[in-house]
Parts: C-alpha cells; sequence; structure tokens
C-alpha cells in the first residue's frame, strides 16, 4: 500500500503544513496516497498573477527526502520559468536540492518565483523572449492568462 | 602563438629548480619520517600506518566527527561560553525532523552543522558531499 510505511518525516512535514500552513499557500494530501499533494499558491500580490489561484500538484518520491519532490502547476500559467505542461525551472528542484529543504520551503520558492520571473534561465523560450524584448507586453499577458485560467469559477 | 614558443635556456632554468627543490624537499621529508621512527620506537610506525590509511579516505569522510548527542552538546555549550562562538543547539535533525537523543551518535560537519550519524551517511551516499544546510563544501 503506499500509505503503509510512510517515513516519520513525510507524517511530521504533513502535520505541520496543515497546523501552521504558509501565507498564500495551502497544501493537503491526498486521502489514497500520502506521498501526493494537491497544492494551491495565491498569486503574490503586485505580480501580474495577484488576484489568481494557482493549482499544483506536488509528489514525494521514494527517495524522498534524499531526492527533491516533483511538482507541477496544473493552470494554465503565462511566466518565462514555467512551461506548457506547467513543469517548473527552479534549482532546488533539481541539483540544487538538500534534504534541509522541505514541501513548505519548496512551495515559498515557487511563490517567489511568480514574483520574480528570471527569463534569462528560461522554460519557455517563447515567453522567456517576450518577457526580454517586451516585459510591459508579457506582463499584461501574464494578467490576461491569470483572469482567463486561474481566477475561481 | 604561445603553443609553439620552445622556453629558452634562460627559461628553463626556472622549472628545473623548482623540480630539484620539490624533489629534495620531498628525499628530506621521507629522511624526516624514517629518523622519527626510529626516535619513537615500535609505536611510531604503527600510528604512521593509521595517519596513512586514514588520509587514503575520502575527504568528506574525513571531515566528519562522529559524536554522541550529549557530548557534542556539552562541547557546543564549552564553545558557546569561550570568545564569541554563538553556538546554537539544534533540537532537531533536519533531516528525518525527529529530536536529538542523549545516546544518538550525531555527524558535526566543519560548518559546525550536525544530522543524527545515519541520516547524514544517507545524504552522502547519495552521491552529495555538501552540507544539508549550507551547502559548503569542506
Amino acid at each position: 500500500m503506499a500509505n503503509s510505511n510512510l517515513p516519520r518525516r513525510i507524517i511530521k512535514e504533513t502535520q505541520r503544513l496543515l497546523s501552521e500552513p504558509a501565507p498564500g499557500i495551502s497544501a493537503s494530501p491526498s486521502e489514497d496516497n500520502m506521498r501526493y499533494f494537491n497544492v494551491m499558491i495565491l498569486g503574490p500580490t503586485q505580480s501580474p498573477y495577484e488576484g489568481g489561484v494557482f493549482k499544483l500538484e506536488l509528489f514525494l518520491p521514494e527517495e524522498y527526502p534524499m531526492a527533491a519532490p516533483k511538482v507541477r502547476f496544473l493552470t494554465k500559467i503565462y511566466h518565462p520559468n514555467i512551461d506548457k505542461l506547467g513543469r517548473i525551472c527552479l534549482d532546488i528542484l533539481k541539483d540544487k536540492w538538500s534534504p534541509a529543504l522541505q514541501i513548505r520551503t519548496v512551495l515559498l520558492s515557487i511563490q517567489a518565483l511568480l514574483s520574480a520571473p528570471n527569463p534569462d534561465d528560461p522554460l519557455s523560450e517563447n515567453i522567456a523572449k517576450h518577457w526580454k524584448s517586451n516585459e510591459a507586453e508579457a506582463v499584461e499577458t501574464a494578467k490576461e492568462w491569470t483572469r482567463l485560467y486561474a481566477s475561481d469559477a | 602563438m604561445g603553443l609553439s614558443n620552445f622556453p629558452s635556456a634562460s627559461e628553463g632554468v626556472l622549472p628545473v629548480l623548482v623540480i630539484n627543490t620539490v624533489l629534495s624537499v620531498a628525499v628530506l621529508k621521507n629522511m624526516f619520517r624514517s629518523m622519527l621512527q626510529v626516535v619513537g620506537g615500535s609505536p611510531s610506525p604503527s600510528s604512521g600506518a593509521n595517519s596513512e590509511q586514514e588520509s587514503h579516505e575520502s575527504s568528506r569522510e574525513r571531515r566528519v566527527s562522529i559524536t554522541q548527542f550529549k557530548a557534542l552538546s556539552k562541547d557546543i555549550g564549552r564553545r558557546s561560553s569561550g570568545s564569541g562562538w554563538k553556538g546554537v543547539t539544534m533540537v532537531e535533525c533536519c533531516v528525518c525532523l525527529c529530536r536529538f537523543e542523549g545516546n544518538e551518535e550525531v555527524s558535526e560537519l566543519p560548518c559546525k552543522h550536525y544530522f543524527h550519524r545515519g541520516c547524514l551517511d544517507k545524504w552522502f551516499h547519495n552521491k552529495h558531499a555538501s552540507c544539508p544546510l549550507c551547502r559548503s563544501m569542506d
């Protein structure tokens, strides 16, 4: 079973996430698989994503915490470091992972990435190009996508 | 260009001097070491062999000091009472999020961060060499 032999670290992290959630972030484990989390991140204020509610999925692989969680946006988002499949270009999810990081710190980093897009290390070439050639227009598109896809229906 | 220029005779003197110095230092070191072994008698050859063995271990293993948590926390108390070193006793291991118990073995890195021995070993066995907390590679 997926939920038997769940490491104590995962149980502790889950308890703390539920009892002291980070501002603008919610993460709750799925009932049938405690390694799978449904995540919601509010678009940070003063970013093009303000007012949006972004859904993500987070999965803790067998090797966690020796390997990073797998995280993906489910909500469509216009961001140079997130591709159309929702995959995220973030160093701590790859080579900069450390077992001292947690679900909470990963989600806070993703929230920070929404406030500070980095078109110099892009995952979506076209969006990054747009961002670098005409930032004002790219920000407008991001706002438009937030209204279209990330507003609560 | 640089590659096609062979060093002239005058330029060649310096490397030769350097090599000679290195070689003679090495010879002197060996002589000194064997003298020490003779003077020190029987215990020193074995301790010499030990240090040799340690130096063959990976640097990662050498920089870890393993103690029981109760000894380490006492030591941290002592260090922090000294000049300026601000000792912070971590109560839980950031890898497993469990408290350190007095008789548990903890591994301390040169950056003064420490973890359960088993937790740090797992990270290192995963082909990593950095401190989980500050990423220092010392």
